[in-house]
C-alpha cells in the first residue's frame, strides 16, 4: 500500500488599520495557528485543514480511505524535486511587530497630508508576520518565515487619486511619497470630459500593468491549464507572444513579503516565462507537472486548484525609454493609472474586460491634457501583449511582483460611466 | 451562553463603552470531481473568537483561533488597545443605533444531514453525474462538486444579547466545458458556481444534478459552434440565473450604506445611491421592487440575527422603481436617524462584521416565462459567466454562458459569448415584464468579495424572469 502525506503549519499575525472620511474606522488584530495535511494513500487524496498546530493524521488517512483512485496522482516530491532553497522569505521585525498604535500615527500622517490639501482620505495600512512549517513523509522539511507591510490611499475630493506601495520591511513604505502621489493625481483628476469610443494608444502605469499581468498569469502560465489546452497560449511554447520588448520571470522578489518555498515545501525558483517576446515556461505543482512528466517549478500555492501551479511573482525586466519619452510617443491617448474590476469575457482567448479608476487622461501631442471619466476597455491580452511599443525603463513593486510603464497601440476603449 | 463567551465578556475592562463576542466554529467538506477522477476530498475544521469593541469613542477588534482561558482574555485586551489606537485619529466617537438583547438557540431545518451521507456515496453520485457529462460528444472537460458545511456562531455582548445560531448548508453543481484550440464554452448546472442554500443533503438531491448533465454537456458543445454575439440594440429576456448576478452587482452593492459614506472608497469603490436621492431617484421601471430579505427560507443570506445581534429583517430597497431604502448597520443607521436593518455578517471569527447583502431579492408581479417568451423578439440569457461593474456602480458589463435568438415564443438558434453593457439604472428603467411567483427562483452564492482583509460572504438572490427593452447587445 503506497502512502504519502504532507503537513503544512501556518502561523500568522496580522494588524490593519482602516481609514475612511479621515479618521479610522476599522481597526483589527489577528492571531491565527492552522494546519493542513495532505494524505494519500493508494492514491486516494484526502485534505484535513484544521484550526491549530497539530493535524490529526488519522482522521485525514480515514478521509482518504473513503475517497477514490485518483490514477493522475503519481508522488508527492521527494527531497530531490524539493530542491534547496536559494531564497530566504524577507523578514523585518517592524512590520512584523507594529503595534496598532504605530499604525495609527502613521496614518495620522496620512490623513493630515489629505486633508492640507483639502482632500478626504480613504486606505489601509496593514502589518504583520507569516511562518510556515512544511514537511512530508518523503522527506521534504522545510520552514520559513515572512514579514508583511502594505499601504493603500485613496484622495477623495472633486476627483479621486489611488497610490500604494508593498514592502516586507514597513520602514521601506515611504507614506509620505505615497500620500503625495495619490493627492496629486487626485488634485489634477477633476472636471472630467468625455471621449469617444475607439482604439487608442496608451500609456499604462505599472498598477494597471500589473493587474494585466495578474491575468495573465492565471490565463496563460499555469502548466495544468496549458497542457489542457485551456490556456490562452496553449502550443505557443517557443513561438512570439508579445513584444520582443518584453522580458519576464517569476521569482522570489527580496523586497516583497514571501517565501522561499511553495506550500509543498518546493524551492521558488527563477523561472524564464518570456525572453524577449518568445514563451519560454510554464509553472507546475508537482501534481500537475508528474501528469505530464515534468517537476514542479516551486509554484504550488493551494493543494486544491483545477489550474495547478501559477506564477507567484513577476519580475518584469525594464526597458531603455522614460516616461517622458514615452508620453512623447502619443499624439492623441490616453494614460491610464489603473483598472478596476477587470474579469475575463473568454478566458481561452485571453479577452479582458474592465474599467479605469482614479484618473485616466487624456494625452495630446505629447501631454497630458485633461481628465476623462472612468472608462470601459475591453481587450484581446494575447493581441495587446503584442501592440507593445515601450517599456519604461523605472519598475514598482506591488503585491504580484514588478512591473514598468508600458505603451500599447490599439487599446479598445468601449464606453464609460455615467 | 457558551463559556467562552462568559470568558470574554467577563474580560472585558470596566470603563469600556461596548463591546461583542463571537465564536465561530465551522465545518466543511469539499469534493471536487474532474474528468472521472476525484481531485481531493478536503475537510475543514475552523474555530476561533473575534472581539469587537468601543472604547474612547473608536472601534478595536483582535482576534483568536486559541481557545484557553489566557488566549481569549489576551483578546479581549488587544481589542480594547487597539480601539485606543484607533481613538488617535478619530474626528468623533462611535455612535450606534438601539436594539434589543437578542437571545435564543436556533437552527437550519435540516432533513437529511449532510455529514451523515458518506463521502463514498456523495463520490459515486458525481462521478454519475461526471460520467453522464463525459458521454455527449465533444465535451472535453468535465467537473462536478458537493460542498457541505455546518456553523455554528455564538453571540453576546454588553448589551445582554446572548444567541447560538447553527446553519447547514450545500452548494453543488456540474459543468461542462467544450473546448478547441481557439475556443472555450461551458455550461454549469443550476448556476455559475452550483446552487448554493441553508438546508440538508435533501437540497441535492432536489436540483437533480445527474438529470441535467446530458443538457449541459450537449449545450456546451453546441456552444463550440455557434455564431459569436451580434452587435445590436434588442430587446432580452434574463432567466433568474443570470438577473440574480444582476441584481447583485447593481442593487445590493450600491444600497450598502457603508460605501455610500465613504468606508469601501479605497477598495470596493463607493455608490451613486447617495441619501439625498432617497425616496425620489427613479432606480428602476414601475415594476420593480427589490428587498433585502433575511427571513427567506433556505436563502444563503438568511439568518435569525445579524453579527451585531440585531434581528433579520425584510427591508425594501426599490419600490415601484423608486429607490427607498439601504443595507445598514447600527453605526451606520443613526448617521440617517434610522435603527439597523440587520445585515452586519463577517465571514470567520477573525472577521469583523461588514455590511453584507442577505437575500436580495425581485419581487415577483405577474406571468409566466412562457409569456414573456412568446411576447419577445430579442434573445434569451441564461448562466452567468463574468460581470464587471465600475466603482460607483453604473457602467456594467454581464456575460452569459449561452443566449438564444427567441421570436413568437420560439428559440431559434444559439449565439455563444453573449455580451450586454450599459448604465446599470437606465437598464432597470427599462424593464416591461417581471413574472409572477411560479416563476421566482432564489440562487445562494458563496463568494461575494469586500473589506480589507479581505472577506467573502454567502448572499442569496431571488427573482423571477424579466425583460428589458432596448438593451445594447455585443462589443
Amino acid at each position: 500500500m503506497m502512502e504519502q502525506y504532507q503537513i503544512i503549519r501556518i502561523k500568522t499575525h496580522e494588524g490593519l488599520t482602516r481609514f475612511a472620511n479621515s479618521t479610522i474606522h476599522q481597526n483589527v488584530v489577528k492571531d491565527e495557528t492552522e494546519s493542513a495535511v495532505l494524505y494519500v494513500v493508494d492514491k486516494k487524496k484526502a485534505v484535513l485543514d484544521s484550526t491549530g498546530t497539530e493535524p490529526d493524521l488519522k482522521v485525514a488517512r480515514e478521509i482518504a480511505l473513503n475517497s477514490e483512485v485518483n490514477p493522475d496522482f503519481v508522488s508527492l516530491p521527494d527531497a530531490d524535486e524539493a530542491g534547496q532553497p536559494e531564497f530566504k522569505g524577507s523578514f523585518s521585525k517592524d512590520a512584523a511587530q507594529a503595534s496598532p498604535e504605530v499604525r495609527a500615527r502613521l496614518v495620522k500622517e496620512i490623513l493630515a497630508l489629505c486633508t492640507d490639501k483639502g482632500l478626504q482620505a480613504a486606505g489601509y495600512l496593514t502589518t504583520g508576520s507569516r511562518e510556515r512549517n512544511i514537511e512530508n513523509s518523503l522527506g521534504v522539511k522545510r520552514e520559513d518565515r515572512t514579514s508583511f507591510s502594505e499601504l493603500g490611499i485613496t484622495a477623495t475630493g472633486a476627483g479621486t487619486g489611488y497610490a500604494t506601495a508593498t514592502h516586507y520591511d514597513l520602514d521601506h513604505i515611504d507614506v509620505k511619497e505615497i500620500a503625495r502621489e495619490a493627492v496629486e493625481t487626485a488634485l489634477q483628476n477633476v472636471n472630467q470630459d468625455t471621449i469617444e469610443p475607439g482604439k487608442y494608444r496608451v500609456l499604462l502605469e505599472p498598477l494597471a500593468v500589473h493587474e494585466l499581468f495578474d491575468f495573465m498569469a492565471w490565463l496563460g502560465f499555469s502548466g495544468r491549464l496549458y497542457d489542457e489546452n485551456q490556456s490562452c497560449f496553449s502550443g505557443m511554447l517557443n513561438k512570439e507572444i508579445t513584444s520582443p520588448l518584453l522580458t519576464f520571470t517569476d521569482e522570489p522578489i527580496q523586497e516583497l513579503p514571501g517565501f522561499g518555498i511553495d506550500i509543498e515545501g518546493v524551492a521558488r525558483r527563477r523561472t524564464l516565462l518570456v525572453e524577449k517576446g518568445i514563451f519560454k515556461n510554464v509553472t507546475y505543482d508537482s501534481y500537475s507537472a508528474h501528469m505530464v512528466n515534468k517537476k514542479s517549478t516551486g509554484n504550488a500555492f493551494s493543494f486544491v486548484v483545477p489550474w495547478g501551479g501559477l506564477p507567484l511573482s513577476i519580475n518584469v525586466a525594464a526597458g531603455k525609454t522614460d516616461i517622458a519619452d514615452m508620453l512623447h510617443e502619443i499624439k492623441k491617448g490616453l494614460l491610464i493609472k489603473r483598472f478596476w474590476y477587470t474579469r475575463p469575457v473568454d478566458r481561452k482567448s485571453g479577452i479582458l474586460t474592465g474599467m479605469t479608476r482614479d484618473g485616466t487622461f487624456l494625452v495630446t501631442d505629447g501631454k497630458i491634457d485633461r481628465p476623462v471619466k472612468n472608462l470601459r476597455f475591453q481587450i484581446s491580452l494575447p493581441e495587446i501583449l503584442k501592440k507593445i511599443r515601450m517599456v519604461g525603463n523605472t519598475l514598482r513593486l506591488y503585491e504580484s511582483g514588478r512591473f514598468p510603464h508600458l505603451l500599447v497601440d490599439d487599446f479598445a476603449i468601449t464606453g464609460m460611466t455615467g | 451562553m457558551d463559556a467562552r463567551l462568559k470568558l470574554a465578556l467577563d474580560a472585558v475592562p470596566k470603563g469600556v463603552r461596548y463591546a461583542d463576542i463571537r465564536l465561530v466554529e465551522w465545518e466543511r467538506e469539499d469534493i471536487y470531481i474532474k474528468d472521472g477522477k476525484v481531485e481531493t476530498v478536503t475537510r475543514t475544521l475552523d474555530s476561533g473568537i473575534g472581539v469587537r469593541c468601543i472604547s474612547r469613542g473608536a472601534w478595536g477588534f483582535a482576534a483568536t483561533s486559541d481557545s484557553s482561558k489566557d488566549a481569549i482574555g489576551a483578546a479581549v485586551h488587544s481589542a480594547v488597545d487597539v480601539a485606543r489606537a484607533s481613538s488617535i485619529a478619530k474626528i468623533k466617537d462611535v455612535e450606534l443605533s438601539d436594539k434589543e438583547a437578542a437571545s435564543g438557540v436556533y437552527a437550519v431545518e435540516v432533513k437529511k444531514d449532510p455529514f451523515k451521507v458518506s463521502v463514498d456515496e456523495k463520490i459515486n453520485y458525481l462521478l454519475q453525474c461526471d460520467k453522464q457529462l463525459r458521454a455527449v460528444k465533444g465535451v472535453s472537460i468535465s467537473e462536478c462538486w458537493i460542498q457541505s458545511w455546518l456553523e455554528r456562531k455564538c453571540y453576546a455582548d454588553t448589551e445582554g444579547s446572548d444567541t447560538e445560531q447553527n446553519f447547514t448548508g450545500i452548494q453543488c453543481g456540474v459543468r461542462a466545458s467544450a473546448l478547441n484550440d481557439n475556443d472555450l464554452q461551458a455550461r454549469t448546472y443550476p448556476s455559475f458556481r452550483g446552487q448554493g442554500a441553508h438546508g440538508g443533503y435533501e437540497l441535492v438531491e432536489e436540483l437533480g444534478l445527474l438529470g441535467h448533465c446530458e443538457r449541459v454537456g450537449e449545450e456546451a458543445v453546441m456552444l463550440l459552434n455557434a455564431p459569436e454575439c451580434p452587435k445590436e440594440t434588442t430587446d432580452l429576456v434574463f432567466t433568474p440565473a443570470v438577473l440574480g448576478i444582476f441584481i447583485h452587482e447593481t442593487v445590493g452593492h450600491p444600497t450598502e450604506l457603508d460605501r455610500v459614506f465613504g468606508t469601501e472608497a479605497n477598495y470596493a469603490g463607493t455608490s451613486h445611491l447617495v441619501p439625498e436621492k432617497l425616496n425620489t431617484f427613479r432606480f428602476g421601471s414601475d415594476l420593480v421592487t427589490l428587498v433585502a430579505d433575511a427571513t427567506v427560507p433556505h436563502g444563503l443570506g438568511s439568518f435569525w440575527y445579524d453579527d451585531e445581534g440585531v434581528p433579520a429583517q425584510r427591508t425594501e430597497l426599490v419600490k415601484d422603481g423608486i429607490f427607498v431604502g439601504y443595507l445598514t448597520s447600527r453605526e451606520t443607521a443613526k448617521v440617517l436617524n434610522q435603527r439597523s436593518s440587520g445585515t452586519m455578517r463577517a465571514q470567520r471569527w477573525c472577521h469583523i462584521p461588514l455590511i453584507r447583502m442577505t437575500n436580495i431579492n425581485l419581487e415577483p408581479r405577474q406571468g409566466t416565462f412562457d409569456d414573456v417568451m412568446s411576447t419577445t423578439d430579442g434573445y434569451l440569457f441564461d448562466g452567468f459567466k463574468s460581470c464587471s461593474i465600475d466603482d460607483r456602480r453604473l457602467n456594467f458589463n454581464l456575460a452569459a454562458d449561452i443566449a438564444w435568438r427567441v421570436k413568437n415564443g420560439k428559440k431559434l438558434h444559439v449565439i455563444k459569448n453573449p455580451v450586454v453593457s450599459g448604465i446599470s439604472y437606465e437598464f432597470w428603467r427599462n424593464v416591461d415584464f417581471v413574472g409572477g411567483k411560479e416563476s421566482w427562483a432564489l440562487y445562494g452564492l458563496l463568494n461575494c468579495g469586500k473589506g480589507r482583509p479581505g472577506q467573502i460572504m454567502k448572499v442569496g438572490h431571488g427573482a423571477p424572469p424579466i425583460r428589458i427593452r432596448n438593451v445594447t447587445l455585443g462589443v
